[in-house]
């Protein structure tokens, strides 16, 4: 039987390997794949037809000219872009990977060229990567994390009162509840929601861009920034609650109905202790594994943002950016995104491993 | 009954039976309690839908559905029209082809004939409706001439319209030809009316004359010719309304609801040019000239300062004969002026000065007789509601016409409402693609779930039967998997299928595609579960019965674990269907699309053209998509029951 340390230890090596394996296939995917590179050829083409335009209609200018000048322009956007080398010659979709890949497993994600990357922060290219995520996972953490966080403690609150109550009209709601948020995707009710109060209503903008400079300059004017940003994420987070409140009940409400039929709930039942008692402290305590690690793992999770509801409502966080980012093909940025985002989950996981040893004796003799 | 249980024991037959009674007793206890009985409506519903739009289904619906021609006929935008009975007023839409004549009047002494396709159309609303045009597909008729030849006849198509008021305008009259060659009785090409062939000059005329709209001679004085200017004017005033606030065909539905003509009383200009006048004169009086033609040029311009004057004072009363006789007479003495400047050799600078006098007054006068500014018609129009008659004329001119034709005479009126769930952009019905989008979102949904649960299931069952190297291998694979963020992934290769596929099969491809991540991402989590129970089902005693029997390792996987799984491997098969769905429609929701018509499609034209404010455009997809999903969650929810029963609460 293993000692604690050991499968500590044995679990942040698979944890680290797994990370190490989802390195390479992102970026096998997103560069393996050549579809990074397509992007940028792309953007090559019509960087230079763009100058190529700007010259012919300048005069004239003979055509052999102007081939010579396509070819250098080419040669040199090609560089610029980080197609091809210095000696010019062009760099493999599998070394542009493997690039990649030792790049994000030294965390040196440099800088972005990308405009519409930088225009979420906003500023102009090139911008440090780590800049950007920075500046942007605020406003992710305002909406998703909060988000999560009031719901995890209505969760918490309701929860046990819900499980102790099995079987009456509200559980039977809960149920119901849960079961309709599940069917009803986010970014749809977002829309609804948008149709109500942004177009009928006229209560809320109907794009949240515009609270980005609210939290870039908030020190400025704490007072009117923080105005400006209640403003904005009042809809988005009504939303989000109103979608993730079913989903967390149903789910406390799963986890506290296997401790509800122990013996010792049964039994401090028939002692006639009172209701709030038995919530706390016989249902509540004893699931309290399963409780952190869903509240963990939601928290961690939320860091990522959501990427199609971000869209509708136009909110400039973590989501939008990763759409940005993959859009443009800006290989560096989508790796960051995704090692930060792995990273903080993968750490997560093992902060529960370590946890679970620490609180349950029975998984440290597993 | 016996025999019935006795045969049931062999026989290929009795298995299915055997299955069908399975399927029965699953069913029934599925509906016993309420999310069943709703999910198994709603699957009916789902099915049936799906079924009858399988049938129909066309290719070329497929691809071009999203193209403006496939929806021509469509008004664009439009709610549905059963808004009418919850209190809205919309004007009706009518798509109507006619091939019969309603009737044939001939007249073979002048040898015309002409067919008449007629259509009546009620418009019960203050609006006139969005566009109305007609489609002729006329035959060509042929008549032999004494001499034996064969000539080839095409009509003059006459579209005439009887108004609820009385009115009966002939908005087009289009005279069809025939190019290159075509047989006896073959149709033309398609005609269709547009609003530059529209006579809205006619129809101004029939408004003028049917409503009276003369210039009361108040206004206009008696002269013949500035009362043609002042009709000339109110014409224009109407066809500039009418082109642009009616799109000009939509003069059909109109009536001059309020008209009157105003004079322009404002005396600024003429003021202007009176002081010109006198300035002038002052100039010249103080000049050292032959006084002869002093005294002539200050006689010319007092005469034009006087008629000035008057006009300014008596503007009140003035018509506009008076208006424009005044300026005349003014234009006229200073063109005098002007000739007598010249014999006198006044100076260049004063006689340039005359000259921009001249022109500023003969500008005037452009003004006064050909635009708004001085003798002002306001007309405004309003919908005419009641009961129109569309007659589309087919007149040949042939001695011996056949009885009766046949021809494609479309009516096209673009109303503000159309079909069940209205319209999208480009005229899209959203009927259509919702019930097309049925078929496609089930079979998606379900081909994935049933791929991902069934690899998920033996995978588990392999990993945890045999353990091993074999089992370190799945649980890792499926760590990896677990922890790499899905959409983002899954958006990168939408993106990349994009510009992979070609050609017209690549909608399915695509579709196919994102089937495949969402099978290499979905079948970890089940396969997870079913490696648990098949690691307690592993160590008891009838599976150690089995092998100490020498039943094969397939056999017991097959038919010793395989079904103790298979319930729980249905339960996260059912609740797995919507994933695909969903998926799908998020992907188009963002952008990225697949180009067939489903129901993320018809959000993502919505979000395309920001068009969250169109309630008919974005609730009934989502409701599509979340009632699907809704079904399935709660046919999962009941199948857990039976699963679990210490589930059962709702």
């Amino acid at each position: 039987m293993p000692r604690a340390e050991v499968v500590i230890l044995r679990r942040a090596v698979t944890l680290a390997i797994s990370y190490v394996i989802i390195v390479i296939v992102v970026s096998a995917i997103i560069e393996g794949s050549g579809y990074s590179m397509r992007i940028y050829e792309a953007m090559v083409r019509e960087a230079v037809n763009a100058e190529l335009m700007a010259l012919r209609r300048g005069g004239n200018v003979s055509e052999a000219f102007i081939e010579q000048y396509k070819q250098n322009l080419t040669r040199y956007y090609m560089y610029i872009y980080g197609l091809t080398d210095e000696q010019g010659n062009i760099i493999p979709p599998y070394v542009r990977m493997w690039n990649l890949v030792w790049r994000a497993l030294r965390f040196d994600f440099g800088k972005t060229g990308s405009y519409s990357v930088a225009n979420l922060v906003p500023t102009v290219p090139p911008v440090d990567i780590l800049y950007v995520i920075a500046t942007i996972l605020p406003r992710t953490i305002a909406v998703v994390t909060v988000g999560e966080i009031i719901a995890a403690l209505i969760a918490v609150k309701l929860g046990p009162r819900i499980a102790y109550k099995h079987g009456s009209l509200s559980d039977k709601f809960v149920v119901a509840y849960a079961a309709a948020m599940n069917a009803v995707p986010l970014w749809w009710l977002a829309m609804i929601f948008i149709y109500i109060f942004c177009y009928q209503l006229r209560i809320f903008p109907r794009s949240m861009r515009g609270v980005a400079p609210a939290f870039l300059y908030f020190w400025k004017d704490p007072l009117g920034n923080f105005i400006s940003i209640l403003y904005h994420i009042t809809l988005p987070l009504v939303v989000f609650l109103i979608y993730i409140i079913g989903p967390w009940l149903y789910g406390f409400r799963a986890m506290l109905l296997r401790i509800i039929r122990e013996d010792f709930v049964i039994a401090a039942k028939a002692r006639g202790l009172p209701e709030e008692i038995i919530t706390k402290k016989y249902i509540l305590r004893p699931s309290i594994a399963p409780v952190l690690t869903s509240i963990i793992l939601a928290l961690a999770g939320s860091l990522g943002g959501f990427i199609i509801t971000e869209s509708i409502f136009d909110w400039p966080g973590m989501g939008t950016l990763y759409y940005s980012a993959i859009l443009d093909g800006d290989a560096v940025t989508i790796m960051a995104l995704f090692v930060v985002y792995v990273l903080v989950y993968l750490i997560a996981r093992f902060i529960l491993e370590v946890l679970y040893i620490i609180v349950d004796p029975r998984v440290r003799v597993r | 009954m016996p025999s019935n249980r006795k045969s049931s024991r062999r026989g290929p037959e009795s298995r299915i039976i055997k299955f069908l009674r399975g399927v029965k007793t699953a069913l029934s206890e599925i509906w016993r309690e309420t999310p069943g009985k709703v999910a198994l409506v709603l699957l009916v519903f789902l099915i049936s839908l799906a079924v009858i739009a399988a049938s129909t289904i066309t290719p070329e619906f497929l691809i071009n559905w999203e193209s403006a021609t496939y929806w021509e006929d469509n008004p664009v935008v439009v709610p549905p029209c059963w808004v009418n009975k919850l209190g809205f007023r919309t004007s009706q839409t009518a798509q109507v082809y006619i091939q019969e004549p309603t009737y044939v009047e001939i007249d073979s002494d002048k040898g015309v004939v002409k067919y008449t396709f007629s259509y009546n159309y009620t418009l019960d609303v203050d609006t006139p409706p969005k566009d109305i045009y007609i489609k002729v597909n006329a035959p060509v008729l042929c008549e032999t001439t004494p001499d034996g030849n064969i000539t080839k006849k095409t009509p003059l198509v006459v579209i005439s319209i009887e108004r609820p008021d009385g009115l009966v305008i002939t908005p087009w009259s289009l005279p069809l030809v025939l190019l290159g060659e075509a047989e006896c009785g073959a149709l033309l090409p398609t005609t269709k009316t547009t609003k530059e062939t529209f006579n809205l000059a006619h129809v101004i005329t029939s408004f003028m004359a049917k409503y009276n709209m003369t210039i009361p001679i108040e206004i206009t004085g008696e002269n013949e010719t500035y009362i043609s200017y002042a009709k000339a004017i109110t014409r224009t005033a109407m066809r500039v309304t009418l082109e642009g606030k009616y799109m000009t065909v939509l003069s059909v539905f109109v009536y001059p609801e309020y008209f009157s003509v105003t004079l322009n009383r404002d005396t600024r200009i003429l003021e202007d040019i009176r002081s010109q006048v006198k300035n002038l004169n002052e100039t010249i009086s103080a000049l050292n000239i032959i006084t002869y033609y002093k005294n002539k040029i200050t006689t010319s311009l007092n005469l034009a300062y006087n008629n000035l004057s008057w006009l300014i004072e008596n503007i009140n009363l003035a018509t506009y004969t008076d208006y424009l006789d005044t300026l005349y007479n003014v234009s006229r003495e200073v063109s005098n002026v002007k000739d007598l400047a010249l014999r006198a050799r006044l100076p260049t600078d004063i006689r340039s000065e005359i000259d921009s006098l001249i022109s500023r007054i003969t500008r005037f006068i452009e003004t006064a007789t050909q635009t708004m500014e001085i003798i002002n018609p306001t007309v405004s129009f309003r919908a005419l509601q009641g009961d129109y008659r569309i007659n589309v004329s087919l007149v040949y001119l042939i001695k011996t016409p056949p009885e009766s034709i046949r021809a494609k005479v479309g009516i096209i009126i673009k109303g503000g409402c159309y079909g069940l769930l209205g319209t999208a952009n480009k005229g899209i019905d959203i009927f259509t693609v919702i019930l097309y989008g049925t078929p496609i979102a089930l079979s998606i949904g379900f081909v994935t779930a049933v791929t991902a649960v069934f690899i998920g299931v033996f995978a588990g069952i392999v990993s945890g039967y045999y353990g091993g190297f074999i089992d370190e291998f799945i649980q890792r694979t499926v760590d990896v998997l677990g922890n790499i963020p899905f959409l983002p992934i899954m958006i990168i290769i939408g993106s990349m299928a994009q510009a992979m596929f070609t050609g017209p099969m690549k909608s399915l491809y695509i579709i196919l595609l994102y089937m495949a991540i969402l099978i290499v991402f979905g079948w970890g989590g089940v396969a997870i579960t079913v490696r648990a129970m098949t690691l307690s089902i592993k160590e008891e005693p009838y599976i150690e019965a089995a092998r100490a029997l020498g039943a094969s390792n397939r056999r017991i996987i097959f038919k010793h674990i395989f079904p103790q799984v298979l319930m729980y491997a249905t339960a996260v098969l059912v609740f797995r269907v919507p994933d695909a769905i969903l998926t799908e429609a998020g992907l188009s929701v963002l952008g990225i699309r697949h180009g067939w018509p489903t129901w993320g499609s018809l959000l993502a034209n919505a979000r395309a053209e920001s068009r969250y404010d169109v309630w008919w455009w974005i609730f009934p997809p989502g409701i599509m998509i979340s009632l699907t999903s809704l079904t399935f969650v709660l046919l999962g929810l009941a199948i857990e029951r039976i699963v679990e029963p210490r589930l059962r609460t709702l």
